[in-house]
């Protein structure tokens, strides 16, 4: 029962963080790599304020309302840096938090983490924690299909095709780019609180590579505009990796190993179907 | 007289070292289409391109309705009133037929963001669809993806939606480009409507001589990125020079 939970939870966690990682790099063709940053600084906002003596549930709000203001650095690197640039930024962000959090012994426990992180009250259990996260997953599951349907969504799916088009329409492709990254970054983050409830400790390991590869796998293989192609994206991506508990190897390879079949996976994926479902750029 | 709504002085484009427009000078009246027309890479696109904002100008001005506009981006000309078509038609073909026409609608009627969610706003956006697509006879196609429509359809749907646009003025680049010559009649005459009953001034660039001097006002011939003459178009046919260096012979 408990690993079947454990399954449930990693899969609401990592649809969480894709769904942003959907609408920026899947819909909107915005290369941006930080939603395992914002995981992880959203996890680590959280574990602070609980260690401040923050009730779990203010402690939530609060980092996901700082998530919603650090999300503007990315937004001001999106719209100061080309779109490379912006994807080296997005990336290095995540070595340069991993670094903060090992460095600043005082506030995140350096190597050392921080332990003993509650889950609010009403989701002492592992069984409430995870009907939570699968309500939260389906609730932002509908909010990203109706984002699809609006302004916002048509403008990003615009931009997959050419930034100029939308432009030429009158639409702000900067602005609504800054949208769709900022949703990104606060729904990383949301993912990264449940996260950090339900494993109650937190190091510098958390989130991290493992997750910028799961949620960038995801979102590329559902490069289809569409929440039922994420959702399979999100199923298929995060149990494909169970059948090594059926081998013989040692537990402690197994994570190694889930992460090199992620990076393998993102490589097929790019080099063959990403190229038949997205968009050819179009230019003018 | 009427009124001047376009007004290119002295703009000039370079692309790393090489000058792609030189000076180039014309205005655009209210109400008037004019021709750009000129041999492969003399510098048209990239014209249409510096008035929309996509391209910065090395020098010159360019001002709409006596506004300068210099210093805004793309979206913002569009929003003051500059509609824009592409050489390769700015239709996404990922989207719907419908989706393509509401791109452009709900930014035009400048919609509230939960438009779809309000019955109004719903019947009107159905209504303007239904009339924009049978008057290009696209209706059928309404939920169909763009991309799997002819070129000329395509162009025809470009076309339904700048009809949308509040605006007084369009840059259509190339409109016969990749069409059927069946659909070129209805081109055009889609085109005369925009100018006639929707009031919009056109400036267009096309390589088919004989559909665009039965269109327009005046045509701006361009030369290796240099304004080479302007005129009436009976005028410009005239021009013996011009049929020896550009034409190659005769029109």
């Amino acid at each position: 029962m408990g690993y079947f939970l454990t399954q449930l939870a990693r899969l609401a966690e990592s649809t969480i963080t894709a769904i942003g990682s959907h609408l920026t790099i899947a819909v909107g063709n915005i290369f941006f790599l930080g939603g395992s940053t914002m995981f992880c600084f959203g996890a680590y906002a959280l574990a602070v304020s609980q260690k401040f003596g923050l009730d779990p549930w203010w402690a939530a709000l609060l980092s996901i309302v700082f998530s919603f203001f650090v999300s503007f650095l990315f937004v001001l690197a999106y719209i100061k840096l080309s779109n490379d640039s912006f994807a080296v930024f997005t990336l290095s962000s995540m070595l340069a938090f991993e670094a903060l959090v090992k460095s600043w012994d005082d506030v995140t426990g350096g190597i050392l983490g921080i332990a003993g992180i509650l889950r609010p009250d009403n989701l002492v259990k592992l069984k409430q924690l995870v009907i939570f996260q699968i309500i939260l997953m389906v609730i932002l599951l509908f909010i990203e299909f109706v984002i699809l349907k609006t302004v916002l969504g048509r403008s990003l799916l615009g931009m997959r095709e050419s930034r100029n088009f939308v432009e030429a329409l009158g639409t702000s492709t900067k602005r609504t780019g800054s949208v769709a990254i900022i949703i990104c970054c606060v729904l990383a983050a949301m993912a990264g609180v449940t996260g950090v409830w339900r494993i109650q400790f937190l190091d510098a390991s958390f989130g991290s590579i493992a997750m910028l590869v799961q949620s960038v796998t995801i979102a590329i293989l559902a490069a289809k505009p569409q929440v039922r192609w994420l959702m399979l994206s999100a199923v298929f991506v995060t149990f494909l990796p169970e059948f090594l508990r059926f081998t013989p190897l040692p537990s402690t390879m197994i994570g190694h190993l889930r992460i090199l079949i992620y990076s393998v996976l993102l490589i097929v994926v790019l080099l063959t179907i990403s190229k038949k479902l997205m968009p050819q750029k179009r230019f003018i | 007289m009427s009124k001047e709504i376009l007004e290119i002085e002295n703009v000039s484009v370079k692309f790393g070292e090489a000058m792609i427009l030189k000076n180039i000078s014309f205005n655009v009246h209210e109400k008037e289409i004019v021709g750009i027309i000129g041999p492969n890479g003399c510098g048209k696109t990239t014209l249409l391109n510096a008035i929309s904002g996509f391209v910065p100008l090395e020098s010159g001005t360019i001002s709409y309705n006596g506004q300068d506009i210099m210093g805004l981006p793309p979206y913002k000309r569009a929003q003051l009133g500059i509609g824009r078509s592409f050489q390769h038609a700015g239709i996404f073909r990922d989207l719907s037929v419908e989706d393509n026409i509401v791109i452009g609608l709900e930014k035009a009627e400048k919609y509230p963001w939960y438009w779809m969610f309000t019955p109004k706003y719903r019947r009107k956006t159905a209504n303007i669809v239904k009339d924009s697509l049978e008057e290009v006879d696209l209706l059928a196609h309404r939920k169909s993806l763009a991309g799997i429509l002819s070129g000329g359809q395509i162009r025809l749907l470009e076309l339904a939606r700048l009809k949308l646009f509040h605006g007084n003025i369009l840059l259509i680049d190339e409109p016969t480009a990749g069409v059927a010559p069946v659909l070129r009649e209805q081109l055009a005459a889609i085109i005369k409507k925009l100018n006639r009953e929707h009031d919009f001034a056109i400036v267009v660039i096309e390589h088919n001589l004989k559909f665009l001097f039965d269109l327009v006002d005046k045509v701006v011939v361009l030369v290796d990125g240099e304004k080479y003459m302007e005129g009436k178009p009976e005028d410009i046919q005239k021009d013996k020079r011009l049929q020896e260096i550009y034409f190659g012979g005769s029109v």
